[in-house]
């Protein structure tokens, strides 16, 4: 009879246990933002000239990242009776993203999806300038995996060369979307607030193109929409974020 | 040791007969003038506009030297006054093609502008005007145009060092009162006050009725707020009796016209034209002035502040009391008797 009554005493614990080992050991995770900027460093175990990637994301719903590298083959040229001068470079696009996740599968930060990948060469004559775009691949699946605490990263992209790099910058934040046109600051320097400094960082290069000698002045971190010139999209779109803070 | 003292005594001399010099050359040299400290400042500092009409307020800049792009925050109070517009000023654009942000928060009351030059230029020196920005006037109240967070950044994209001043707006009140009215056989004081915040000036008249609404005379006046002033009215009654005296000081827009005009009633107490000659016209003046104020008082006194819930009865314990203090004790009582009798309207 005492063990009866022990056994729906331990029968009735249990069962009201239940429902607490069934609820998630943590809440639901907050939305999670993540902003990234890298250094390309090498294309297919090569020494890039220069190149540059930029992510950012909303865990497990959206992504935009870029990239753009410059490989030794591509050194800029000048010269010529025609003082020509030509700036080549690869940019590579996210069209669209499958997978956005932190903490995945031993990756920092992990961004797989669509890429598209083009060559485009800037030529300039005589103050006047051409744009060629050669498609690398188009629609490819790839990924951005960042490792080794946030240190390095790699672009793997079917059809192109292994891109490999170090991180620049990282900002991981459950408080809000970080805003764009975060470039510099007071000091030069990226100071997690969108205002003047940044916007004059834009005025200063508006109309510049890549590599273009006669209007000096593009840099890939400030064409926020990649489209390869300084313009009023740009500015615009910092605009729209000015006095955001993160 | 001498030797040290003579050195000490020689370089006090020496730094006593300097000092005056120093002072005379600093005096009358002009000394090598500091660059002139940068100043973003809101113009007017104190604006002004009557309920539901729109000011405007211009953000201007001073002695400022290659100036590229410039952001600022402009903070007010969000229940009194709302932005409607804000306009680039022509200062920045002296310099070429420039970019502007302008984002309105009313419901907080603050925005932030933003405006730069394009391309490789170089800045703006000088004076002038980065921004003008047009408020409407919601409610009565008074509001810091609080310029803060502003930054300037030259062609080097660095930091210009500045100051900045701060606005300020406030409702006007356009408010005059008459606050005293003394009058005695020859003459009426008057005391008029500027209760508005503006410096008026108006006319303050005034009138006795007996048959007509003669004028006793008007004088104009200039008050600075909050500031009185009495003037002295002289005047000769031609007839005994009991006389209304006015005086009114109207004001145009004035938000409190109520107290613009002021009554008092006094008692002519002879007869003839030379008041004060005999005694016993006066008497009798004063008897029936006495009656008469009680029998009139209910109706031209009284009956406007019947809303207000006097206490009937106090105006003839006031007269009464002024019967009283003539030491008219007979016809005072008289008075009393008579006035217990009525009712009240």
């Amino acid at each position: 009879m005492k063990k009866a009554i022990w056994v729906s005493v331990l029968a009735m614990t249990l069962a009201l246990m239940i429902p607490t080992f069934a609820q998630p050991a943590f809440a639901q995770p907050a939305e999670t933002w993540v902003m990234m900027h890298g250094m390309i460093n090498s294309y297919g175990g090569v020494p890039a000239t220069y190149g540059m990637t930029w992510a950012y994301a909303k865990i497990g719903e959206w992504a935009n990242a870029y990239a753009f590298w410059i490989p030794l083959s591509l050194g800029p040229t000048f010269g010529g009776l025609n003082i020509t001068f030509t700036y080549s470079f690869y940019a590579a696009r996210l069209v669209n993203a499958s997978v956005v996740e932190l903490n995945y599968t031993g990756y920092d930060f992990y961004i797989s999806g669509i890429w598209d990948v083009n060559k485009l060469t800037f030529e300039y004559i005589n103050g006047n300038f051409s744009k060629t775009i050669e498609v690398v691949v188009d629609d490819a699946p790839g990924e951005l995996s960042v490792t080794s605490n946030w240190q390095v990263f790699t672009i793997s992209i079917t059809g192109i060369e292994l891109l490999s790099g170090t991180v620049m910058f990282y900002h991981v934040t459950s408080v809000g979307p970080i805003p764009i046109g975060d470039i510099t600051g007071p000091i030069g320097q990226i100071d997690h607030r969108v205002d003047i400094y940044d916007l004059v960082e834009v005025a200063q290069a508006y109309g510049s193109t890549p590599g273009n000698p006669s209007m000096p002045g593009f840099d890939f971190s400030i064409d926020l929409n990649f489209d390869f010139t300084v313009d009023i999209y740009d500015l615009t779109t910092l605009a729209a974020n000015l006095g955001e803070e993160y | 040791m001498k030797t040290v003292k003579k050195a000490t005594v020689s370089l006090a001399v020496l730094l006593v007969l300097l000092l005056p010099a120093l002072l005379v050359y600093r005096a009358i040299v002009p000394v090598g003038v500091a660059s002139a400290t940068v100043t973003i400042f809101v113009a007017p500092a104190t604006s002004k506009a009557p309920v539901s009409q729109n000011f405007i307020i211009n953000i201007n800049i001073s002695n400022v030297v290659d100036l590229y792009g410039w952001e600022l925050r402009l903070n007010w109070t969000a229940t009194i006054l709302e932005a409607k517009n804000v306009v680039e000023g022509p200062f920045l654009k002296q310099g070429g093609d420039t970019f502007h942000s302008f984002k309105i928060n009313n419901t907080e009351g603050h925005m932030l502008l933003d405006c730069t030059l394009l391309g490789k230029v170089s800045g703006v020196s000088g004076n002038g005007t980065l921004a003008t920005v047009e408020f409407y006037v919601k409610v009565s109240g008074e509001s810091v145009l609080d310029l803060y967070d502003t930054i300037l950044v030259n062609s080097q994209k660095q930091s210009i060092t500045h100051t900045s001043n701060d606005g300020y707006y406030y409702t006007p009140i356009y408010d005059v009162a008459i606050i005293n009215l003394v009058a005695s056989e020859t003459t009426v004081l008057v005391t008029a006050e500027n209760q508005g915040t503006e410096t008026e000036t108006f006319d303050v008249s005034t009138y006795y009725t007996l048959l007509m609404d003669p004028l006793i005379g008007t004088q104009t006046i200039t008050l600075a707020s909050g500031e009185n002033t009495s003037l002295t009215f002289t005047w000769t009654a031609n007839a005994t009796g009991r006389y209304e005296i006015r005086a009114e000081a109207p004001l145009s827009s004035d938000i409190d016209p109520t107290d613009n005009t002021r009554i008092t009633i006094i008692y002519i107490g002879y007869s003839g034209s030379n008041p004060g000659s005999n005694e016993l016209e006066s008497i009798n003046g004063l008897h029936i002035a006495g009656f008469t104020f009680a029998m009139f008082a209910s109706v031209i006194v009284l009956a406007p502040k019947k809303n207000r819930e006097i206490p009937l009865f106090d105006i003839p314990a006031m007269a009464l009391k002024q019967n009283l203090n003539n030491n008219w004790s007979t016809h005072s009582t008289y008075v009393w008797q008579d006035w217990t009798r009525r009712q009240p309207i």
